[in-house]
């Protein structure tokens, strides 16, 4: 009897051991709890429609580069407010409440007062592990993340999320195995991506797990909290954060499809790159919108988003069917490099790296309102804007037609932007509308880039119209001058546009070309195969003639082709008088051995399709 | 006496010396009475040597019916070293009937043979001046060409046929540094010329020789003119201390054209200080 009770004693403490709840933040905690999402949702406040700094002033933090100085700035006006030397800043900066954060090399996470740039507090970061990023709540309170990979083991590694106070007080910290991303902070609720797919919301004054996510599909690299609502997702489109998220990530995100390739953007910083925790070019390569809650998932506000590309930007509109179109584009001269941006509302306010602010109107592409340089070279910025409207200012610039835009960015001549002057290359060819006479100006351009030119040239073959044969033909018709520095342009892609358009009245111009001594042996070819597609008897003389001529010439050994096209065509098109020709060809033997060889094959295959015709 | 046998035989030697010169005498003997069909043999045969001896046999010959053999294996294509041979051969004989096949060859891909037919052609015997004035528009396209060693061609031609109109396009040559054309607008150039190598002169990018002697080509021509162009060119001259400049100044006083006095007196003056 005693032993039956000491068992089911056991039993039940056994029980009662394995019901326990799983510690915070356990790697085997189960997601997609409804319940515990929809309270722990219903804890989060969204982020006021105002900048979060205490002074409730728009302000914009650039960090200088050398030596490295926080200089915050009135967005308003581009007054400098006060500057601040951070030599040690290892950081982007974060606004919030009464101080702007960010991590010293040397001294943790440090915290200057936003009003006088004073430093205020510190709160050291444990030694030996990697600083993932931090994020900050409207009402001041801070999460950061911290990673730990013991020997550099990727596969034992052991993230950590601390909060701290508005003054820099730890208010907890968590470990757990797997990586997390830089946390995203309000004021009742980090998030913290975990391991790519997880969602784990906790609270922020103690350490409680509130809710998991789990995303099954694709991962959560970008997170915004934005009035509107919280959006995560990754490269294929973002997500809201609402009480059927558990459903809605099982469906596609919400992403624009566009004809134009080579388009590369982020959302938002990337959440597990170590790169996002300071400054760097990938702060000016990102989609920039406001995100609102829509019908059917996220959706941008005015139905227009921007792509910032560098010293890009190019403005899309939206359809129903999330079709994006492209509407404008702005380039920046060479000296003028930008340093971040940011969308609000109907705006895109951006940074250039000598300190002045810009204002982009999202719909037109207008450029409204701009602040001076602050004649420094500043590496970075951190906006806190609200709902910042630009004040009003005459100094207004339009952009250039779409059309001129995208050629001024494909012909740019600084080359460190390939990508961009890719995708402006295929936008030109999906905007459409660039017409023979613009294809034609890309083309002869002398400063258009290789890359253009091969674009146009396609486009130009791809969609031969008829309406530019005086076009293409006042190309062919300049004359080989030395004294003009003028010659025929274009001759190959002429050819060929006219070949294909079957044009007889090119041929006495082609045909000119084609004796004529500065063409070159590719130009020849293609000279030769237009007037194959043409097909108009005339070339059949002057096919022969250059046979003859250049038979046993040893210029065209290298590149036989030209001779045997004309041969061909002898063969196909002339009488008698050229098949004699041939065979003089053929047999004698100054004649080009591959020439030679090709002609034979004509007359071998001829007869072979001769031969089965004349059996019975 | 112990000599004997080395001379005996190094004389013995001496006949086998002589005899490829021999052999060759006899061949371009055989080739002077050979018939056509045995030129053309030669000419299609695979020894280069004996194809350019019959090809040269053919420039010399008179008849008609040798200018038709070679006009008739030049239409039909040949290797640029034998075609080359042929344009030559056809320049010797100052043909008008080669006009058109050397008409066709000045537009040849090849760099030689446009050059080589634009000499032929400017030696073909033509008197009909329409013909003539084809050929001096063949030389002034030439004059374009993309191609340094044709255009020098040209404007050296030009220049021997005294083509005035050549002037211009001389003159924008000789802008871009082509010395060619400069020798061509000694004997082609006028005022505008003058006035170009006057500036010239004082440049000091430019080389002067092959300047002072342009100017005397010009000064030595009758047509060139007026005198007091001829005069500054004489003062440009002797301003200039090269002994270039003083031949040019000697030869134009002793024999310059007798309607100039005054620039000729010049010359003399400058030499005489």
């Amino acid at each position: 009897m005693k032993n039956t009770l000491r068992h089911t004693m056991f039993a039940l403490l056994f029980a009662a051991a394995a019901c326990k709840p799983l510690p915070p933040f356990h790697q085997n905690t189960t997601p997609n709890d409804p319940g515990k999402i929809s309270r722990a949702l219903k804890m989060i406040q969204l982020p006021p429609a105002k900048p979060h700094n205490a002074t409730g002033k728009p302000l914009a933090i650039f960090q200088q580069a050398s030596p490295r100085t926080a200089v915050a700035v009135d967005a308003a006006t581009g007054a400098v407010l006060w500057r601040q030397p951070t030599p040690n800043a290892a950081s982007r900066y974060v606004i919030t409440g009464d101080y702007v954060v960010y991590l010293d090399k040397t001294q943790g996470i440090s915290a200057l007062d936003v009003r006088t740039g004073k430093p205020a507090w510190r709160s050291p970061v444990p030694p030996q592990q990697t600083f993932m990023g931090m994020s900050a709540a409207p009402n001041g309170k801070i999460a950061y993340v911290t990673n730990f990979k013991p020997a550099g083991d990727p596969l034992n590694q052991v993230s950590t999320v601390t909060v701290l106070s508005a003054s820099g007080q730890k208010i907890w910290s968590l470990e757990a195995n797997g990586r997390m991303g830089t946390p995203l902070m309000t004021d009742d609720v980090v998030i913290v991506p975990y391991r790519s797919q997880h969602l784990v919301l906790l609270s922020t004054s103690k350490p409680v797990e509130l809710a998991r996510i789990l995303i099954p599909r694709g991962e959560v690299r970008y997170m915004m909290a934005m009035p509107e609502g919280i959006f995560f997702g990754d490269n294929r489109g973002l997500f809201r954060l609402g009480e059927n998220v558990v459903e809605e990530v099982r469906n596609p995100p919400t992403a624009f499809v566009s004809d134009i390739h080579n388009v590369e953007y982020r959302y938002s910083l990337d959440r597990y790159d170590v790169v996002s925790v300071d400054y760097s070019a990938y702060d000016v390569r990102s989609l920039l919108a406001s995100w609102m809650a829509g019908a059917k998932g996220p959706a941008v506000r005015g139905s227009r988003f921007v792509i910032h590309m560098f010293k890009y930007f190019l403005g899309f509109s939206v359809s129903e069917d999330r079709k994006a179109t492209l509407q404008w584009a702005v380039m920046h001269p060479f000296n003028e490099d930008l340093i971040g941006s940011v969308a609000v509302g109907e705006h895109v306010f951006y940074a250039k790296a000598n300190g002045s602010l810009e204002c982009l109107r999202v719909a037109t592409g207008e450029r409204i309102w701009r602040t001076q340089s602050l004649d420094a070279a500043m590496r970075g910025v951190t906006f806190d804007l609200g709902v910042m409207a630009p004040p009003s200012s005459a100094d207004v610039q339009s952009p250039l037609p779409l059309l001129d835009a995208l050629t001024a960015i494909a012909n740019d001549p600084d080359s460190r932007f390939p990508l961009a002057k890719r995708l402006a290359i295929d936008a030109l060819a999906v905007v459409g509308g660039a017409g023979v006479g613009r294809l034609i100006k890309m083309l002869t351009n002398p400063e258009s880039s290789p890359e253009l030119r091969e674009k146009a040239a396609k486009d130009l073959v791809a969609r031969p119209d008829p309406q530019g044969v005086p076009l293409y033909l006042s190309l062919l018709q300049q004359p080989y001058d030395y004294i003009q520095g003028t010659r025929p342009q274009a001759v190959e892609v002429m050819a060929e546009v006219l070949g294909l358009l079957k044009t007889r009245e090119a041929v006495p111009v082609l045909l000119q070309l084609l004796v004529h001594p500065q063409t070159s042996v590719r130009e020849l070819l293609a000279i030769t195969n237009a007037l194959l597609a043409i097909g108009d008897k005339s070339i059949i003389r002057p096919f022969r003639e250059f046979l003859l001529a250049y038979r046993a010439d040893p210029a065209f050994s290298q590149d036989i082709h030209p001779l045997q096209k004309m041969a061909e065509a002898l063969f196909k098109m002339g009488g008698p008088a050229e098949r004699q020709v041939l065979v003089f060809l053929a047999e004698d033997g100054r004649t080009l051995p591959r020439l030679q060889e090709y002609i034979l094959r004509l007359f071998d295959e001829s007869r072979k399709n001769a031969a089965p015709a004349s059996k019975p | 006496m112990k000599s004997f046998p080395a001379i005996l035989f190094v004389s013995m030697l001496l006949p086998l010396a002589a005899f490829p010169a021999q052999a060759q005498q006899k061949a371009s003997k055989n080739l002077q009475s050979a018939d056509l069909d045995y030129l053309l043999y030669l000419i299609q045969g695979d020894n280069a040597q004996e194809a350019s001896a019959a090809i040269a046999e053919l420039g010399k010959r008179r008849t008609p019916e040798s200018l038709d053999l070679l006009l008739t294996q030049l239409l039909l294509g040949y290797p640029p070293p034998m075609s080359r041979a042929m344009i030559q051969a056809l320049g010797e004989r100052r043909d008008p009937r080669a006009l058109e096949t050397l008409l066709f060859y000045s537009g040849h891909r090849s760099v030689e043979l446009r050059t080589e037919a634009l000499s032929a052609l400017c030696e073909l015997d033509i008197k009909d001046p329409a013909v003539q004035q084809r050929i001096d528009d063949v030389l002034l396209r030439a004059l374009r060409d993309y191609d340094e060693a044709v255009r020098n061609k040209a404007a050296w031609l030009l220049g021997k046929r005294r083509v005035a109109k050549a002037e211009e396009p001389l003159l924008k040559l000789f802008e871009r540094g082509s010395t060619a054309a400069m020798q061509a607008l000694g004997f082609v150039g006028g005022i505008r010329t003058a006035k170009a190598l006057a500036l010239a002169m004082e440049s000091t990018k430019t080389s002067k020789e092959p300047l002072i002697t342009t100017i005397g080509t010009l000064l030595s021509r009758p047509d060139f003119g007026p005198e007091p162009v001829r005069v500054q060119l004489v003062k440009i001259l002797g301003e200039t201390n090269l002994p270039g400049a003083q031949n040019v100044l000697m030869t134009y006083h002793a024999s310059g054209p007798d309607a100039f006095m005054r620039s000729r007196k010049l010359a003399y003056q400058i030499l005489s200080k």
